[in-house]
């Protein structure tokens, strides 16, 4: 006999809004209804009815957590279609800030992670240090969350004081590395995340799974180096990919991209040249063109598709967001997990429910 | 490790047809005329695991017709195939080949009424059951 568990809209172990029909026969779940949509905007439609600037503060609220990236992929994309090159110090400021938000969003998903198994030292441990990386993201942005750090044709602020970021790594790189000595030793979060969600790399292919959750089934995709924009080129990093497809696979791979973006921003605040960081004027208008845009957000990769009908307004922005194909394929991994790994198994994929509804 | 890449024989043959976009070295759009012809690529594309970004609907900037971009990437470009929807806006459905066009699907039957047929779960995704299909294309 199974019977019918619901889970959310609004459930104390969901962070945000979004409905789970599970179907139990005892503790197994056998099958998995996802009911999205209930946090869309009309965001794509709303974007034809604005200005190419007036867009900027519409994509940075897609989302909360990766709001950066959704901003980077839409200048990148008019930038395009506009045929401008931005200043290099521009370029490293993305960089930087980019990175700095790949590393909260995924300490909190670590947070969270370890919330749902019920290990709450390490998630009040977690949030603690993240609070080091968003008091570093409000002095150079002066914004917590939104940074509105991008603008068409550059940024819209300067990094001047690189020490206090350094400073910051430093005392960051310590408390990651303890974090990490739990993820790799600590017995209970070994025993609640190995094996659980199983994923193959041909599902993977076929649900076309992204980002940290794809890379935890051991295949190496990441587009800051397929295809790489921005200055990713000229910098030094590894892509850490672990092959047992498993949410122990995928925290391990989060645990080191984390140690691999502190690398990054080490290395850009570096190499940073001095010189402009945004292009004084840029044209409202633009010429029809279709562009793309990709790039590798925390949760994977980020695509925005840019058409352009020769006035001040896009004609079509379409935006895919990485949770909108985890999220599917997330059905598929909770098939056969316990009902008490259900709240584990929706975190895992670090889904961001407001970006997918749009 | 799967070996990706977009098959050899539909460069070769496409060799003209594909358009460069603006701004990227690396994706282009290709214009294909009938289904049949869009269905025959993206088979050979499932064979080389060449990945499904998205599907992105869009009405043409002076006019009523839509258009669909079936998105492709190998990893370094992005192979976009476009094609007419036909008038009575009915489309076969690549989710049975390819789950991962499921919700791509769903999405734009939500969003522009138009119907994926042979699609395994049709249901509204992002709206509401009573409100109508079509959101994005009334102004």
């Amino acid at each position: 006999m199974s019977y019918k568990f619901p889970l959310g809209p609004f459930h104390p172990s969901l962070e945000e809004g979004e409905y789970f029909e599970l179907e139990i026969e005892g503790e197994v779940i056998k099958e998995v209804k996802i009911r999205i949509g209930v946090s869309h905007r009309g965001i794509e439609k709303l974007a034809t009815k604005k200005n190419y600037m007036q867009n900027l503060g519409l994509v940075e609220r897609v989302c909360g957590i990766c709001s950066m990236h959704h901003t980077w992929a839409y200048v990148q994309s008019v930038e395009k279609a506009l045929g401008l090159q931005v200043p290099e110090r521009a370029e490293y400021i993305r960089v930087i800030v980019g990175e700095l938000e790949r590393l909260h969003s995924h300490i909190l998903w670590f947070g969270l992670g370890a919330h749902a198994i019920g290990f709450d030292s390490l998630f009040m441990f977690l949030f603690g240090i993240r609070e080091a990386v968003m008091d570093v993201l409000e002095a150079i942005s002066g914004n917590r969350v939104n940074y509105a750090i991008n603008t068409i044709g550059g940024t819209r602020r300067d990094i001047t004081d690189s020490d206090m970021i350094l400073k910051m790594l430093d005392e960051l790189e310590k408390n990651v590395a303890k974090a990490v000595d739990v993820v790799l030793n600590d017995k209970t979060f070994r025993m609640r995340t190995e094996g659980v969600g199983k994923m193959t790399p041909q599902q993977a292919y076929e649900w076309g799974v992204l980002g940290p959750t794809l890379r935890g089934t051991g295949i190496k995709s990441d587009i800051r180096i397929d295809a790489p924009y921005s200055v990713y080129p000229e910098l030094e990093f590894e892509v850490p990919v672990v092959d047992d497809g498993d949410v122990f696979a995928r925290a391990v791979v989060r645990a080191l991209e984390v140690l691999e973006s502190i690398k990054i921003i080490r290395q850009a605040l570096k190499k940073m040249p001095s010189g402009p960081y945004r292009i004084p004027r840029v044209p409202p208008v633009v010429a029809p063109a279709e562009t793309i845009a990709r790039v590798e957000a925390p949760r994977g990769e980020l695509i925005y598709h840019l058409i352009s009908n020769g006035t001040n307004k896009p004609h079509r922005l379409k935006i895919r967001t990485p949770t909108i194909m985890n999220l599917p394929a997330l059905a598929e991994m909770m098939k056969g997990a316990s009902i008490a790994d259900a709240p584990l198994l929706v975190l895992h994929i670090d889904p961001c429910m407001s970006c997918m509804d749009r | 490790m799967i070996d990706v890449g977009f098959p050899r024989e539909f460069l070769d043959a496409y060799k003209e047809k594909m358009v460069p976009r603006k701004g990227s070295e690396k994706d282009f759009i290709v214009e294909v005329e009938s289904i049949s012809e869009l269905f025959a690529i993206i088979d050979s594309f499932i064979v080389n695991k060449v990945r499904l970004i998205t599907i992105t609907c869009y009405p043409e900037p002076k006019g009523d017709r839509l258009f669909l971009e079936y998105h492709f990437t190998d990893g370094p470009g992005v192979i976009s195939l476009k094609i007419q929807v036909p008038d009575d806006k009915k489309m076969p459905s690549l989710t049975p080949k390819l789950p991962a066009a499921g919700w791509a699907e769903r999405e734009i039957m939500d969003l522009f009424a138009v119907e994926f047929e042979g699609h395994p779960n049709p249901a509204r995704l992002l709206i509401p059951e009573h409100v109508q299909r079509g959101v994005y294309l009334r102004s």
